[in-house]
């Protein structure tokens, strides 16, 4: 249907539309107008994605001179390939109303892995293999050397997109990781690079987080963005930890001895090429004492983590500047950070205090530090080195180098000689640990003129801007206007012997609550038909559960209901589960998945219909406390943020619980039960926690009940669910027609009940 | 001997047998074993077979030589035998009863399923095989055992195939366990369905079983040795060298297949679904073995209990596959041929969907949609050549140039429009009328001349009992053409007896329904005719084959004796009928 957003003409691809799609499209487009940054949260099912592209794509066909761009960042491959699949619906959409072809360009971008087509390159399962198998064969110096010498091979794709596919820009459709790769091989291009091209001019980009916050990729992929792009980062309620990770390094001594010998293959290298061809070196001396941006060539391979400007205009310091002190500077470095890792207990210092014991016992300055990573691209590309992956543990130790030198503030360093779960098995690592996730996300902010940070769970909202540090225009939370309430949050606090339910430390390993919880999940199996997720609070705690379950014949019990499938450690072995979960639900056999929270099966796999017809949250997610990179974060947050620790902790924990039960919803036909199983849930501060549009239907009768009351409470609701649900029974309450959407009263009515503004 | 009402046999009878300190005596009959207290006449114990859990017996050295019944609710009865004669006699007394318990406890429980039963449930389901039973066995038309082997086994067959019971998830958890009280044994409850469910979910101890069972252990001793593997308990790690730590490299083996079977699913794939970040050293952080913290006992039994849920749905998926694949075995017997609609002979329940259409799937907001789509019903084409060539065509429209179509549609589009109807000029008044007389005449007539003929105009019973007549003679009818042609022996012993049937059914149920038909109803004959024609029909085919068949060979005697029946019968149809008209035909 056509949509009058605002007074802009708005296409939208279905023939109705939700009350809080129209709400969520108004408050983006004054965002859009007034150029500025928000925050929406939006219930998990209620396409938000395609509001989303929907309104994007009309302000960019209504107003090109505002808005040029539009970069959508989604946390996995699937999410990404179902945004460019949404955008094809809505291109052919805008092409049978307007009726002429739209020139619209969209695509997905992904590493080598998902792009490449070069068969003696992508063989490879590994994606670190395929990248420096692609490095070797299209590096600039490999390809120059390889026109001197016909032996030398080259990738034939990237040679044809080279000679021919850079001035054809991509003709205008969606193209998703399939189409590029089809489109690649129908015309002999590499699809990797010329996604990577194409990027520059595409209407809409869609692609990991990644190529946006970190650093090392961002400079690379999304330096030439314009400022006139809309930045969307979906599922964005994990944000904060995406930024800090993006930032920090961590180093054991397997690395530190493979830098090592990078080191010494280097400085081999580095002499023969004396011999040979002296030349070489002298001239990239010669560039450095210019400057760091006239030494980098246009294709970089590796580059720095953000470095202020005026560092890129300097001249490299002397000390680091041929070839041979900057061998030997490496060396020391890794010495000395060697030597830190021999530490016995837990160290934690201070960015400058590991630079003024790098002065006293190396004799290491700050400035030289600065420039390693940069010094060491330069010396890669001098070298002409092709093998790029064996390098990364050197180019780490340089980032890290680089890192503690540049920010003084921000960062810690904590060296552990052992894990905490596991004081026997000495290990030690050295963390470079980013405390604050405004630095990573800071160039996106200051870059683009809109950043949106949109989520199923991002409440509450006032946290966000604070831990980013930006300045929303608009932040709003939309509840789901329900026809039926097709969701049924519980809180149950103890089992059927009063004994209350909780994971906390004290009494999680109390049999008589780990059998309450047996006995919930068992009841539930037995009322709840096709599939039931469970999430546990850490995997430690679900292997032992899963133990004492099978000790007191609980899981016998469980599998006379519902086939058992449990999240291991193993991505490939949890995958074989998941995989068979769904073929259970499929057949009608029911099943029930037992997983971890904040586990990769939480993050990136939705439950939708008969996948998941109840999710049940054991405990609740606290972080482990007594990490101490948390404990550094949160005092972190304190000092700068006035955050207090309890305060995170807790936003952390329920903001994971909701993600979890989220899985459940897909859209208004859907329905689920969400269940959460601690006494703690039914504490104020936690269940107002809760997103909007749950704790909505967690009514206080619902807050404190014992299993046997979930039970019953559980089946009539089943029973009403289950009954056919027509579309009259939505429209005008969930669901509204293009006419009802007319008149300035309904738009009213519409906004006030999807909306609350803070 | 009357227990408790009934009148059961007595198998055994044991005098001197005391129960809480009563003499009296102990009795077995089929299904219970009872006891009686001396000069009662009722049984103070009788107790069904059935109920009974297991017997005990006092060791040797004790003073009292007793039994024990242990019920299924743990309640028991202990009987003392105390015969005068002594101990010894007291012992054999006492073991003639265990062994003889013992038996009856075990014919009793084995009982396959009741036939009966099941042949009642049959008849309850289906209304018309109920029909067909009342209509021709109790009358004798055809004995008991051919029905059921004839008519209701093609019944069975036209229900399609049946469903298969899948395995529970807990079939492992019915074994339970139990202590046998004083000898410290263990007794483990194995059901043939635990043992097939056991096979369908573990192939590799099916393959065991078979290469062991019974050339170089018992089946006690495989299942013994089965409930102390890793398969039974499963946090059990003992890698001795038994029977089934092959079977686990095998089971090992599968799983490292399905593990990496998952790389090729593009939506579920864990390692994949998430970009990775370029140039990171995650991979060497990492130490090996187990991960920290983790338990290894428990890792291994999570992937147990993993491994068993994946067999389990395996299982189903096989005995599905296979199912399919017999259909199509089914629907073209000569093998290896063209199956309908041209198909190729795969199916394709285990190709997955591809991931375009699985993303379509996970975006479609059905409510948002326009709903336009009605359901239609498929189009099923078994011979697509024929649909798409068409019967006939036509290629005469060669003859007319373009543009004179054009020019003729145009004079007659003008035609049509000019045409002015005069309808006085049509026809004249007179005819019209006598039109209009002729046809309403006939209408009426026509009516008339239906409803005299339509069931409708028939008495209720009658009409029912028509019905039946004509179901009852159909199916019977059809098993007579079903011998056509009668190549084989078998099948000419079949159309012989076919024969027979079909004249004693008409002798028995067709004769007296007409006459029945005619004098309680005062109906003509004429609602028959179209059954005696079939059975004319019929007759006149299987004479015609007779002669045929006498001329080539002449099996002697058989040949006269169904003669004389044919005669017989043919002189009741003549009967029926009555009209000349068929006895020439005849």
């Amino acid at each position: 249907m056509l949509l009058d957003v605002d007074g802009m003409r708005v296409y939208f691809p279905y023939d109705f539309i939700y009350p809080e799609q129209y709400s969520y499209m108004l408050d983006l487009k004054r965002a859009l107008d007034a150029k500025g940054h928000c925050l929406l949260e939006m219930p998990s099912g209620t396409g938000k994605t395609i509001s989303l592209l929907s309104l994007t794509i009309s302000y960019l066909i209504a107003f090109p001179q505002n808005l040029g761009k539009l970069i959508y960042c989604s946390r996995t491959i699937p999410e990404i390939e179902k945004v460019i699949e949404e955008l094809r619906k809505l291109k052919s959409y805008i092409e049978k109303e307007t009726g002429e072809p739209a020139n619209i360009t969209g695509l997905a971008l992904a590493s080598r892995k998902h792009l490449c087509i070069n068969p003696e390159v992508n063989k490879a399962r590994d994606g670190k293999v395929i990248d420096s198998g692609c490095h070797a064969l299209t590096a600039s110096y490999v390809r120059s050397r390889a026109q001197r010498d016909d032996n030398i091979p080259q990738c034939d794709w990237f040679e044809k997109f080279d000679l021919h596919g850079k001035e054809f820009p991509l003709p205008a459709g969606s193209y998703n990781l399939d189409d590029l790769r089809e489109f690649g091989s129908k015309k002999g291009w590499c699809p990797y690079f010329m996604a990577r091209h194409a990027v520059l001019n595409a209407n809409v980009v869609v692609y990991s987080y990644h190529y946006l916050l970190d650093p090392k990729i961002a400079e690379i992929v999304s330096k030439e963005m314009k400022k006139e792009s809309c930045v969307v980062f979906d599922e964005a309620h994990n944000i904060d930890n995406i930024c800090v990770d993006s930032m920090s390094i961590n180093i054991n001594r397997k690395i530190l001895d493979k830098a090592k010998t990078c080191v010494t293959n280097l400085s081999e290298h580095i002499q023969r090429i004396k011999e040979s061809d002296s030349n070489r070196l002298q001239e990239e001396y010669n560039k450095l004492v210019t400057g760091l941006r006239q030494a980098a060539s246009s294709q970089d391979v590796i580059s720095n983590p953000v470095l202020p400007k005026d560092i890129l205009e300097e001249s490299v310091p002397g000390n680091i500047r041929t070839a041979d002190f900057f061998i030997s500077f490496v060396r020391r470095l890794i010495d000395y950070m060697k030597m830190r890792l021999t530490a016995t207990h837990a160290v934690q210092e201070s960015p400058a205090g590991i630079l003024k014991d790098l002065k006293n016992r190396a004799f290491i300055d700050r400035k030289p530090l600065r420039f390693c990573s940069e010094r060491l691209a330069s010396i890669i590309r001098s070298l002409e080195l092709t093998d790029v992956g064996e390098l990364s543990p050197l180019v780490a130790v340089a980032n890290f180098a680089t890192l503690i030198s540049t920010y003084l503030h921000g960062f810690s360093v904590i060296i552990e000689p052992f894990e905490d779960k596991a004081p026997n098995i000495p290990n030690p690592i050295m963390y470079l640990r980013c405390l604050d996730s405004s630095i990573a996300i800071k160039p996106v902010f200051s870059k683009f003129q809109t950043v949106v940070i949109t989520s199923g769970t991002l409440s509450p909202l006032d946290m966000y801007p604070k831990i980013l540090d930006f300045h929303p225009v608009v932040q709003s939370s939309f509840t789901m206007t329900l026809a039926r309430p097709c969701i049924l949050p519980m809180i149950v606090t103890k089992g059927n012997d009063q004994v209350s339910i909780s994971s906390k430390f004290e009494s999680r390993d109390d049999p008589a609550v780990v059998r309450n919880y047996g006995k919930l999940l068992v009841e539930m199996a037995r009322s709840v038909p096709d599939g039931m997720v469970c999430f546990f609070t850490s995997y430690l705690y679900l292997e032992n559960v899963v133990a004492t379950w099978y000790d007191h014949a609980i899981i016998t019990d469980l599998q006379r209901h519902k086939l058992v499938f449990i999240e291991t450690q193993d991505d490939a072995e949890t995958s074989l589960a998941l995989i068979n979960y769904m073929k259970a639900c499929d057949r009608g056999r029911g099943a029930v998945l037992l997983a971890v929270a904040r586990g990769k099966v939480s993050e990136g796999v939705d439950f939708d219909h008969h996948y998941g017809r109840c999710v049940i949250m054991m405990g609740i997610p606290f972080m482990y406390t007594q990490s101490r990179i948390l404990k550094a974060r949160l005092e972190y947050l304190r000092d700068q943020f006035n955050i207090r620790e309890s305060d995170f902790l807790t936003f952390d924990a329920m903001r994971h619980a909701a993600q979890c039960v989220g899985r459940v919803m897909r859209g208004k036909t859907d329905y689920g039960i969400m269940l959460f199983a601690d006494k703690r849930f039914s504490r104020a501060d936690k269940r107002t926690k809760l997103p909007r549009w749950i704790q909505e239907y967690l009514l206080d009768s619902k807050c404190n009940l014992s299993t046997e009351e979930a039970v019953q409470i559980t089946r009539p609701w089943l029973r009403q669910m289950a009954q056919p649900f027509t579309r009259d029974d939505q429209l005008g309450v969930s669901l509204l027609t293009l006419e009802q959407l007319n008149s300035c009263e309904n738009i009213e009515k519409v906004q006030r009940r999807a909306q609350q503004t803070l | 001997m009357s227990m408790s009402g009934e009148r059961e046999d007595i198998l055994l009878q044991v005098n001197h047998v005391r129960y809480k300190k009563n003499n009296g005596q102990l009795y077995l009959s089929q299904t219970r074993v009872g006891w009686m207290m001396d000069e009662s006449d009722t049984f103070a114990v009788s107790v069904m077979y059935n109920d009974i859990r297991t017997q005990k017996i006092s060791p040797e050295g004790k003073p009292k030589v007793q039994l024990q019944i242990v019920l299924h609710d743990i309640s028991s009865y202990t009987f003392h035998f105390c015969n005068p004669e002594g101990r010894e006699k007291q012992v054999a007394e006492r073991n003639q009863v265990k062994e003889r318990l013992g038996q009856l406890m075990t014919q009793n429980r084995r009982q396959p399923p009741d036939e009966l039963m099941e042949k009642k449930r049959m008849l309850d389901e289906s209304e018309q095989l109920q029909q067909l039973y009342r209509a021709l066995v109790p009358t004798a038309i055809i004995s008991v055992d051919e029905f059921w082997k004839e008519i209701a086994g093609q019944y069975k067959q036209s229900l399609g195939p049946q469903l298969e019971v899948g395995v529970s998830g807990a079939f492992l958890a019915d074994v339970k366990p139990q202590t046998d009280g004083n000898n410290g044994k263990i007794q483990y409850n194995l059901t043939p369905e635990i043992m097939s469910s056991v096979f369908k979910t573990y192939p590799a101890v099916r393959k065991k079983h078979g290469e062991y069972v019974p050339h170089r252990m018992s089946e006690s001793e495989f299942w013994t040795l089965f409930f102390q593997s890793h398969y039974y308990t499963i946090h059990t790690n003992t890698r001795t060298q038994n029977v089934f730590s092959e079977c686990s490299k095998y089971d090992d083996r599968e799983w490292n297949r399905d593990v990496l079977s998952t790389q090729n699913d593009p939506l579920f794939d864990l390692n994949d679904i998430y970009e990775e970040r370029p140039l990171t050293t995650d991979s060497d952080l990492k130490i090996g073995g187990t991960k920290a913290g983790s338990n290894a006992m428990h890792a291994l039994m999570i992937k147990r209990f993993n491994q068993q849920s994946l067999n389990i749905i395996k299982a189903q998926t096989h005995s599905e596959k296979e199912k399919i694949l017999d259909e199509i075995a089914a629907k073209n017997p000569t093998g290896g041929g063209v199956v309908a609609n041209g198909q190729p002979p795969t199916t394709d329940i285990d190709q997955p969907k591809s991931k375009k259409a699985r993303i379509e799937e996970k975006l479609a907001y059905n409510d948002l949609e326009k709903s336009s789509t009605t359901e239609t019903p498929a189009l099923t084409i078994h011979q697509r050549d024929r649909y798409l060539t068409g019967p006939t065509q036509n290629t005469f429209s060669n003859s007319l140039h373009p543009d004179q179509v054009v020019r003729l549609q145009k004079q007659l589009d003008m035609s049509v429009s000019r045409w002015q109807p005069t309808l006085p000029n049509s026809q004249d008044a007179e005819s019209a009328t006598r039109a209009l007389h002729h046809f309403s005449d006939s209408c009426r007539k026509g009516r008339s001349a239906v409803g005299v003929r339509s069931g409708g105009q028939l008495p209720g019973n009658l009409h029912k009992e028509l019905g039946q007549v004509y179901s009852s003679a159909g199916e019977l009818l059809r098993h007579f053409w079903s011998c056509f042609p009668p190549r084989t022996p078998q099948l000419q012993e079949k159309l012989h007896k076919m024969h027979e049937t079909l004249c004693r059914y008409h002798n028995v149920t067709i004769r007296p329904f007409q006459e029945m038909a005619i004098n309680d109803y005062n109906c003509n004959s004429s609602i028959l005719d179209h059954l005696t024609e079939m059975f004319h029909i019929a007759n006149t085919k299987f004479e015609n084959w007779k002669a045929r068949n006498s001329r080539n060979t002449t099996p002697a005697n058989r040949v006269t004796c169904t003669e004389e029946v044919n005669k017989a019968s043919l002189m009741f149809w003549l009967d029926g009928y009555g009209s000349s008209q068929h006895i020439t035909q005849v």
